[in-house]
């Protein structure tokens, strides 16, 4: 098997295994997120609670179930916020004269210069806590990645014979755009898509982890982690089994795209 | 007259530095007359044609197309403008999208300017543009450009032009990219459907004897400038400048 179709599939069996636990959180919850169980703290895995339980007596893995319901939900929602706000901004940057273009993407260009987790925690404080405001955030700093890509597609396409051909015979800038260069664009979309939901997940964990995702007693992979993180020396399957599934979702978005990338464009990108 | 030039200048930022591409270039394209612009390359000559067709914007000087300035052209007018000049590029592979058909090339320029046509009516005109060219629709229409060579994709090219019935034909070096048998083939096309529509043409080529064979007019371009124009035979035969001498004599050696 080619290296490049190990990736592929590599990362849609690891998709798959995240994909299956979002399912069966919502046909099958061995007990309620919340339900606490002082009596049974700490417990090892077994029939009843299969991974255990956590310092609250809580079904470990009930909680991980319902952590990956709030990981795709945020990370999917706001990727698809994110990158449709950008590609719109970068393809309006390079369609435009070159004062408003400068203006645009030296705006991206600032939205860059933060680290993404520090814009997402710098407006999760403005907008206040939750679920919806950490997607935002999460969007928010989706839009410079996306705007990049757009605009230097479009700038890279412009030049194509083909797009000048098509100027020739009277088509639109949104017909060019649309019906000429999207398709050359499509590849390095999905893409990018599928890498930055992996990076949305991640982010949300942190979020959550600091305290501003999700709020307790709900679920989430980062809240379990910063829960765990007292009991880490005595008790560390509960702060690993969270890491686990976090890790499978983020490793296996990114070798996703990057596993159609190379099957797509034929590089070896993964070494 | 049915496209002026006048005074076009047009400059370049190259490394901060201004380059000029065209330096106050004018001329004449009179009804069904075909107008040869031979020069070397850098010479401003294809700049010059998209300047004129439409697809860029001169930094001084006007276009006009039947009197009116192309750049004031708002509208409907502006649409006949654009419909009305049409090009044929250096490189046919280049100027059709390879993700598409060639029966969706064809018919984009239609469905983008005439609206109204039904499909069966779009189907028809392609495939007579392209027998007229001397393709066979059968074996033509679903593939991709990838399936045809160079010669056949520059037929399918003219196609594509003609079939807004352009008043004017720009022709930007479309046959340099082809091999000598094939070069005849397409100036002998290019020649039978000027006789026959009766379409203006702009020829663009760095080669002096291709220009020839199809121009009623030839004007001579270098760094930018305008070196001599005059009736075909005439710059031919009796050049009077000297870098005209030159180009004339490697070619007829």
């Amino acid at each position: 098997m080619k290296k490049h179709k190990f990736t592929l599939y590599f990362g849609i069996l690891l998709i798959s295994i995240i994909l299956i636990l979002f399912f069966i959180s919502f046909i099958y919850l061995p007990y309620p997120v919340e339900e606490m169980n002082i009596k049974g703290r700490f417990l090892p895995p077994s029939k009843a609670h299969l991974l255990g339980t956590d310092h609250f007596g809580r079904d470990i893995f009930s909680r991980v179930l319902v952590s990956t319901r709030s990981a795709l939900a945020v990370s999917v929602s706001s990727v698809f916020i994110g990158s449709v706000c950008g590609l719109i901004l970068g393809a309006i940057a390079a369609l435009s004269p070159v004062a408003i273009e400068s203006i645009l993407m030296r705006f991206v260009d600032a939205l860059m210069a933060f680290p993404g987790i520090l814009s997402a925690m710098m407006l999760s404080a403005v907008l206040g806590k939750g679920v919806i405001n950490a997607s935002i955030a999460i969007a928010f700093f989706m839009v410079p990645v996306f705007a990049r890509l757009s605009y230097s597609m479009i700038l890279e396409n412009r030049k194509k014979g083909y797009v000048k051909a098509a100027r020739s015979y009277g088509a639109s800038t949104i017909r060019l755009v649309v019906f000429h260069m999207l398709p050359d664009m499509i590849t390095r979309l999905i893409t990018q898509l599928s890498t930055s939901i992996g990076t949305a997940i991640l982010t949300e964990s942190s979020l959550s982890f600091l305290g501003l995702g999700i709020q307790p007693p709900g679920a989430s992979l980062g809240l379990m982690l910063s829960e765990a993180k007292g009991y880490v020396l005595t008790y560390p399957s509960q702060a690993i089994w969270p890491g686990l599934v976090l890790a499978i979702a983020v490793l296996g978005f990114c070798m996703l795209g990057d596993g159609i990338n190379s099957l797509l464009h034929g590089e070896k990108s993964y070494e | 007259m049915i496209l002026e030039a006048t005074a076009i200048t047009k400059d370049f930022k190259v490394k901060q530095k201004k380059f000029r591409a065209l330096d106050r270039v004018s001329f004449a394209l009179d009804e069904k007359e075909v107008l040869g612009i031979v020069g070397e390359s850098g010479s401003g000559k294809s700049t010059l044609g998209e300047i004129v067709g439409g697809l860029q914007k001169p930094t001084s000087g006007s276009v006009y197309y039947d009197g009116k300035d192309i750049s004031n052209l708002n509208g409907d007018d502006k649409k006949l403008f654009r419909r009305s000049v049409q090009f044929v590029f250096q490189s046919p592979k280049e100027t059709m999208n390879p993700y598409f058909s060639i029966r969706t090339i064809l018919a984009e320029p239609l469905r983008i300017n005439y609206r109204k046509l039904s499909k069966t009516e779009i189907e028809r005109s392609i495939s007579d543009m392209l027998i007229r060219v001397g393709m066979d629709p059968k074996n033509t229409l679903s593939y991709r450009p990838s399936h045809f060579s160079g010669g056949q994709l520059q037929r399918i090219a003219i196609a594509r032009a003609l079939l807004l019935d352009p008043r004017i034909l720009i022709c930007d070096e479309c046959t340099s990219s082809l091999d000598v048998s094939l070069q005849a083939q397409i100036l002998n096309l290019l020649v039978s459907l000027k006789k026959e529509i009766g379409v203006s043409m702009i020829f663009i080529s760095h080669d002096i004897s291709v220009v020839r064979y199809i121009s009623d007019r030839i004007m001579v371009m270098k760094d930018g400038h305008v070196v001599e124009i005059g009736e075909s035979d005439e710059i031919i035969t009796s050049p009077k400048d000297s870098y005209t001498k030159t180009l004339v004599e490697t070619a007829y050696r």
